[in-house]
């Protein structure tokens, strides 16, 4: 079969009708911006442009106004109104636009840091009820969850190719190696972002510089739903056995053990810089005195995850696994989320 | 605003006729890939107007298409999209007079359809589309070189089953 024949299939096409409707449409639409902007289906579903915009009410409104809302939809917070906007539209947007596994976790640690700035926006302004504070904390896990498996191989449509390369095996046990760091941080930071807003909220933190140390600070939907790097099914157990490893595992942990004291020293040196500058309560400018943070106990549950982290990462290599290197990974990231959170303007 | 028209009449020209066919091949029915084609470019049209940066325009093109795609499928509720392709050929066959033969168009989409549903999007992408593996490693998140190895084996199971 010659590939070239291939080419006979551009034959099927647009005809020039289909082409100048569907141009003539995209230009309405343009106009108007994106009827997906807002939220509402488009033809198939059986719901038109011009009816929804007479239900909203936003017939009338010019097509300048309708730009400006798009684009100024990214300073809203929750309860306001261009915040769906913001979350189910602009954010969405950003992540197709955003290419590479450890790219787009970059991106989802950003976004979940975007929901600690949002709420303590509005404990600045007052309006972050115990109410609120839970909506984003379910958001911020929602989040996370999605993000670990919209980076998981489950949507892969390619296998990886097995090309007895040894640069290419070396190639993709790095490429493991980072995006298994990466998830961790995701986790750390997620977890982090959720103990911030608890914090931000006023709410007792006491059981969570209580749990043990085996206990991770997510709530047990978050530990189900993020997505176990460690878990693996049957199959690729048995595929990954049958592969000689051109690296080694003890060189595997031993970049993951690297990698585990950088983000740990990290942690450390955020811990410092805050001890030194926060030697006193944050208070609400409203009179909530149940809602002032408590520097000294936040300073404590970092001080907690930062040492768990410490004491993993300063074992002997032989005695310790990959997965305990990634929880410490976790524990520092999400040290780090809360002290950034909470302390840093 | 006069650039950001021009590069998005650029891509219109360039690529309605790739992204279109891909919705057909997907659904099997103009009518819905017409409604996704159109879909596809206004969001990225409004994604461009809000003043975001794209990487690669035509890469992100086929993503939100895909993506437009799988949000279909997903409301439909009658099955997953990794079974989406095509159904019945003729459906797909254009109906305005063609040099070529229309048999030969049949056996292409015939062997198209044969093909597992992720390697016939892979084919038709990169053989009748005409994109570049870098443009498809984005799309897909893989690197380059697995897919290209990968493209090559799907050819070489093709030829091999004719």
């Amino acid at each position: 079969m010659n590939k070239e024949k291939l080419k006979n299939l551009k034959l099927i096409q647009l005809s020039q009708e289909e082409k100048a409707i569907l141009w003539m449409n995209i230009q309405s639409q343009k106009d108007q911006v994106s009827s997906d902007l807002y939220g509402f289906d488009s033809n198939y579903e059986k719901v038109g442009f011009i009816t929804w915009l007479q239900r909203t009410g936003l017939a009338l409104v010019p097509v300048i106004a309708i730009v400006f809302l798009v684009t100024t939809a990214s300073a809203s917070l929750p309860g306001q109104q261009l915040y769906g906007v913001k979350t189910g539209v602009n954010e969405p947007l950003q992540r197709l636009a955003t290419f590479g596994s450890t790219n787009k976790i970059e991106l989802e640690k950003k976004l979940l840091n975007k929901r600690v700035s949002e709420a303590k926006q509005l404990r600045e302004m007052g309006l972050l009820s115990l109410e609120r504070a839970t909506g984003i904390k379910e958001q911020i896990n929602d989040q996370a969850i999605k993000a670990a498996n919209a980076t998981s191989d489950d949507e892969v449509l390619i296998e990886e190719v097995d090309d007895n390369s040894d640069n290419n095996n070396e190639a993709d046990s790095n490429k493991k190696i980072k995006k298994d760091l990466a998830l961790a941080e995701l986790r750390g930071t997620a977890s982090g972002s959720i103990d911030a807003v608890t914090i931000l909220a006023g709410e007792s933190i006491d059981e969570i510089i209580d749990a043990d140390e085996d206990d991770r600070q997510l709530s047990e939907k978050t530990k189900s739903g993020l997505l176990d790097p460690y878990v693996q099914d049957e199959e690729t157990v048995k595929e990954n056995n049958s592969k000689d490893p051109a690296v080694s595992p003890e060189v595997i942990k031993a970049k993951i053990q690297a990698e585990a004291k950088v983000t740990t020293t990290k942690a450390a040196i955020t811990q410092n810089r805050s001890d030194d500058k926060n030697n006193l309560q944050l208070e609400l400018e409203i009179a909530q005195p149940k809602s002032a943070v408590d520097a000294k106990k936040v300073s404590e549950l970092t001080k907690k995850k930062l040492d768990s982290a410490t004491k993993i990462v300063e074992k002997d290599i032989d005695t310790i696994q990959e997965s305990e290197l990634l929880d410490a990974v976790e524990e520092a990231s999400a040290a780090i989320t809360i002290t950034e959170s909470i302390f840093e303007r | 605003m006069v650039d950001l028209e021009q590069k998005f009449n650029e891509l219109y020209e360039q690529n309605a006729d790739s992204v279109f066919r891909m919705c057909l091949f997907k659904t099997s029915d103009r009518e819905v890939a017409l409604d996704l084609s159109q879909d596809a470019f206004t969001k990225v049209w409004a994604y461009l107007v809000a003043g975001n940066e794209v990487e690669n325009l035509r890469a992100f093109l086929f993503t939100v298409t895909r993506n437009r795609i799988k949000d279909y499928y997903k409301k439909k509720k009658t099955f997953n999209f990794s079974r989406a392709g095509i159904e019945n050929i003729e459906d797909l066959l254009p109906s305005e007079n063609i040099t070529s033969d229309q048999a030969e168009l049949r056996e292409l989409l015939e062997l198209i359809k044969s093909l597992p549903e992720h390697h016939a999007e892979l084919i038709q992408l990169r053989y009748v589309e005409g994109l570049a593996i870098e443009e498809m490693a984005l799309i897909y998140d893989i690197r380059p070189n697995t897919l290209a190895v990968k493209i090559h084996r799907i050819l070489g199971s093709l030829r091999e089953n004719l």
